[in-house]
C-alpha cells in the first residue's frame, strides 16, 4: 500500500530561481548554508520543503494548509543551521524544529479553544475531496483526541508513533533523557489507547486498520 | 465478521491500537500532501523573512527600548518620590509668622520631619524652616535652644543657622543655642559630628561627640571644649581647659621622636613683630620655630586660666573676613600694606590678624602670613586664634619643606590644645614629619595614637601603613 501511495504521489514543485541548484548531499548543502552561499537557502527549500510539509501534516493531522508553520520552520532552520553540530543529521534537525513549531501551534490552539472560538481553534474544515470519508473522519477524531494530551505529551507521542522517530531522536529533539521520553510516550500511549477504546467509531476503525495491517504484513 | 472479532480481541495491546491509528494518520496525511509547497510559498517566505529578518535587531531594539522605558519609568517614579521635599509636622508648638515657637511648658514642643529627623524646641525657642529638600532642610534658630536629632541617612543635607553661624550636619544629635541679644552661639554635641562655620572661625571647625563650641561675637570669644564641663550652665569658668605654653617654651619631644629645633633662649619680647627690611621681602620666608618665637607682648596667663583675653585693638577692620570670602584676598593684603604692614600687625584685632594671615596665604604672600600669625601668637597669646596660629605656622613651614620647624609647631599646637579643631590634622602631619626625619619606627607611636584618636581621619591610610610596615 505504501508503495502504491508512493507511486501516486505527484511530483513536487521546485523553485527555479537564479542559479539555484541542489547540492550533492545534505552535508554539502549544510556546508553551503553555513558559508552563506546565496543560492544555498533556495536549494535547501527545494530539498526539504516537501518533507517538512508532510511532517507538519502528520504531526498536526488533517486540516487546512499550514503554510505559516512551514515558513516558521524554515525561518528557524536558516537562523539556526550554524548550530547544527553534525551536518548529516540535518533532517532530524528539521524534524526537531517541526516538533517545537507544532508544540507552539498546539498550545496556541488550546488557548483559542479555551477562548471558545472553535473546537480546534481553526476555521471549520472544508469537506474532503477524497473518497476515504470514514478514514478521514477517524483520523480527524484521532487527532482531536491526542490533542487532549496536552502540548508536551502530544509532542512526544506524535514524534514517536506517527513520525516514527526512534526514542533517541525523540529525546534529543525534546532535549530530555531517553528515559524521560520513554516515560512520557508510555503514559501518552496508555491514555490514547484507552480513549480509542472508549470511542466506538474509533475502536471499530482501529480494529479494521489493525486487520489490514496484519494482512499487508502477511502478504509482504 | 468473526475474523474482525478476533482482531478486536487482540486489541488489548495499546501499541496495536496506536500503531493502527498512526498508519491511518500517515496515509491521510500523504493523501492531503499533494504536490507539496508551491513556489509561491517560497516567495512568501522570502517576503516574511525580509520582514522578520529585522527582528534580531529590531526586536532587540524594541525590547531594549521597552526595558529602557521601564527603567526610566521606575527611575522617574523613584526620582519623583525622592525629589519630593521632606515634610514635617509640628507637635505641641505654635507655627506663626514663618517660625515655630516652642511652648512655654516644660517640654514636648517638637518638629518631626518625614525622614525621621526631629527637633525638640526649648522653652520659648523659635526655629524657622527656611528651606526643605528631598534629603534635608535648612533650619534657623531664631532665638533660644533646640535639640536636633538628624536621621543618619545617605546624602543627608541638613544645616542649622544661628545668627551668622552655620552648623553643617549629616546625621547626629546636637543642641544649638542662640541668643540674638548677646550674640552668643553655643553648639553642644551629643553624638556624631558636625561642622561649624562663621565669624571667629578661620575655617569650618569639626565638632565631635562630647564637644562644645561657644562663641560670643561681641567680645570675639571663641571656645571649644568638653560639652560635659558646665553643660548645665555654660560660662567662662567652665570653658576648655587649655594649657598654654609660654611662647618661648619648646614643646617637649617624646622619647624616640626627633627633638624640635632648639633655638636660643627667647629674646626679650619685642614691642611688635619685627618686620623684615622693606626692600628685602623674603622670597622664601623662613618660618621660625616655636623655640625662636618671640615672647608674647603680655604675660602669659596661668596654666589653667579659662577665658582667653582679647588685646585691645585700635583698628578692627571687620570687612576683611567678608572680603576674603568674596575672593578679594589680595585686596586685604594691599589695604594692610597701604596703612603700613608693621602698623597693621600692631593695631588690628585678633580676628583681623587671622583674616590677614588667611588673605596673605591665599594671595601667595606667605611671608606676610607668617608675620601675621606670629603677631597673633605674640599679641593674643592663649587664645584659640593663637593656638590655631601655631598649627598654621607649622603648616606653612611644612609646606615649604622646613620639616623640623613644622614639626616643632605641630608639637606646640598639640601641647597647647590637644583636642583643638586642628588636632587631627596636626597629629597626622606630625606623624608624617617624624617619619620623614627619623623613619617609620619613630613614627609608630604617633601612628598608633592617630588610629586610636581619629579612626576616620584623613591620615588613616598613612597611619596604618606605618603600623603595618615599620621599616620601609
Amino acid at each position: 500500500m505504501r508503495a502504491l501511495l508512493r507511486k501516486m504521489a505527484p511530483a513536487t514543485f521546485r523553485v527555479l530561481q537564479g542559479q539555484a541548484r541542489d547540492a550533492d548531499s545534505d552535508v554539502a548543502l549544510v556546508e553551503a548554508l553555513r558559508r552563506g552561499e546565496p543560492q544555498a537557502e533556495l536549494a535547501a527549500w527545494n530539498r526539504f520543503a516537501t518533507g517538512v510539509d508532510q511532517t507538519l501534516r502528520r504531526m498536526l493531522g488533517p486540516g487546512p494548509d499550514r503554510e505559516d508553520l512551514l515558513q516558521e520552520v524554515f525561518i528557524r532552520f536558516y537562523r539556526r543551521v550554524g548550530t547544527l553540530r553534525e551536518p548529516s543529521a540535518v533532517r532530524g534537525f528539521l524534524t526537531g524544529i517541526c516538533i517545537h513549531v507544532v508544540h507552539a501551534e498546539i498550545s496556541r490552539r488550546q488557548r483559542r479553544r479555551w477562548l471558545s472560538l472553535t473546537a480546534t481553534g481553526d476555521l471549520p474544515e472544508p469537506l474532503p475531496s477524497t473518497p476515504d470519508l470514514e478514514g478521514r473522519e477517524a483520523v480527524t477524531r484521532y487527532y482531536r483526541m491526542i490533542d487532549k494530551l496536552g502540548g508536551k505529551d502530544r509532542s512526544y507521542f506524535v514524534a514517536r508513533t506517527i513520525e516514527g522517530m526512534t526514542l533517541d531522536e525523540v529525546a534529543a529533539a525534546h532535549d530530555v533523557s531517553v528515559s524521560t521520553a520513554q516515560r512520557r510516550i508510555n503514559r501518552a500511549t496508555k491514555r490514547v489507547a484507552a480513549l480509542v477504546r472508549r470511542d466506538p467509531m474509533l475502536a471499530q476503525f482501529a480494529a479494521k486498520q489493525a486487520q489490514a495491517r496484519e494482512r499487508d504484513e502477511g502478504q509482504a | 465478521m468473526s475474523r474482525e472479532r478476533d482482531v478486536r480481541s487482540r486489541m488489548s495491546d495499546d501499541d496495536v491500537i496506536v500503531g493502527a491509528m498512526a498508519d491511518a494518520a500517515r496515509r491521510i496525511s500523504m493523501e492531503d500532501a499533494g504536490p507539496g509547497p508551491t513556489p509561491a510559498v517560497w516567495h512568501r517566505l522570502q517576503v516574511r523573512r525580509a520582514r522578520v529578518s529585522r527582528p534580531p535587531w529590531r526586536g532587540l531594539l524594541v525590547a531594549g527600548a521597552g526595558v529602557a522605558a521601564a527603567i526610566a519609568l521606575v527611575m522617574v517614579a523613584r526620582g519623583v518620590q525622592r525629589g519630593r521635599p521632606l515634610t514635617y509636622v509640628v507637635a505641641e508648638a505654635a507655627e506663626q509668622d514663618g517660625y515655630i515657637r516652642g511652648g512655654e511648658g516644660k517640654d514636648g514642643s517638637q518638629v518631626r520631619f518625614s525622614d525621621g529627623t526631629h527637633v525638640d524646641l526649648g522653652r520659648g525657642a523659635r526655629v524657622s524652616v527656611l528651606a526643605r529638600g528631598p534629603r534635608g532642610a535648612r533650619l534657623r534658630v531664631e532665638e533660644g535652644e533646640a535639640r536636633f536629632d538628624v536621621a543618619h541617612l545617605p546624602h543627608a543635607a541638613w544645616s542649622v543657622e544661628a545668627g551668622p553661624y552655620v552648623v553643617y550636619v549629616t546625621g547626629t544629635v546636637f543642641d544649638v543655642r542662640w541668643s540674638g541679644s548677646d550674640e552668643v552661639i553655643e553648639v553642644r554635641m551629643r553624638s556624631g559630628s558636625v561642622q561649624v562655620g562663621g565669624p571667629l572661625l578661620p575655617e569650618r571647625v569639626t565638632l565631635r561627640a562630647g564637644q562644645r563650641l561657644r562663641a560670643r561675637l561681641a567680645s570675639s570669644e571663641l571656645l571649644i571644649g568638653d560639652a560635659r564641663v558646665g553643660a548645665a550652665s555654660p560660662g567662662p569658668g567652665n570653658e576648655e581647659a587649655v594649657r598654654p605654653a609660654a611662647a618661648g617654651e619648646p614643646a617637649p619631644a617624646p622619647a624616640g621622636e626627633p627633638a624640635a629645633v632648639q633655638g636660643p633662649a627667647p629674646a626679650p619680647a619685642p614691642a611688635a613683630v619685627p618686620a623684615p627690611p622693606a626692600a628685602s621681602r623674603p622670597a622664601a620666608p623662613a618660618v621660625v620655630a616655636p623655640a625662636q618665637e618671640p615672647a608674647p607682648a603680655r604675660p602669659a596667663p596661668s596654666a589653667h586660666r579659662a577665658a582667653p583675653h582679647v588685646a585691645q585693638a585700635s583698628w578692627a577692620p571687620r570687612a576683611w573676613s567678608s572680603a576674603i570670602m568674596s575672593g578679594n584676598a589680595a585686596h586685604v593684603v594691599a589695604e594692610a600694606e597701604s596703612r603700613g604692614l608693621d602698623k597693621a600687625l600692631l593695631e588690628v584685632d585678633s580676628t583681623a590678624l587671622m583674616a590677614l594671615s588667611d588673605a596673605a596665604r591665599y594671595s601667595g604672600r606667605p611671608e606676610v602670613a607668617v608675620r601675621a600669625l606670629m603677631a597673633e601668637r605674640q599679641r593674643f597669646a592663649d587664645t584659640a586664634f593663637a593656638h590655631a596660629a601655631a598649627f598654621l605656622l607649622g603648616k606653612l613651614a611644612d609646606d615649604r619643606g622646613e620639616v623640623l620647624a613644622g614639626l616643632a609647631w605641630y608639637r606646640r599646637y598639640l601641647s597647647e590644645t590637644p583636642d583643638g579643631p586642628y588636632a587631627a590634622e596636626a597629629l597626622g602631619r606630625k606623624m608624617l614629619a617624624v617619619e620623614r626625619i627619623s623613619g617609620r619606627d619613630a613614627a609608630r607611636s604617633i601612628a598608633s595614637e592617630y588610629v586610636q584618636r581619629f579612626p576616620n581621619g584623613t591620615y588613616m591610610l598613612q597611619a596604618h601603613a606605618i603600623l603595618a610596615n615599620p621599616t620601609p
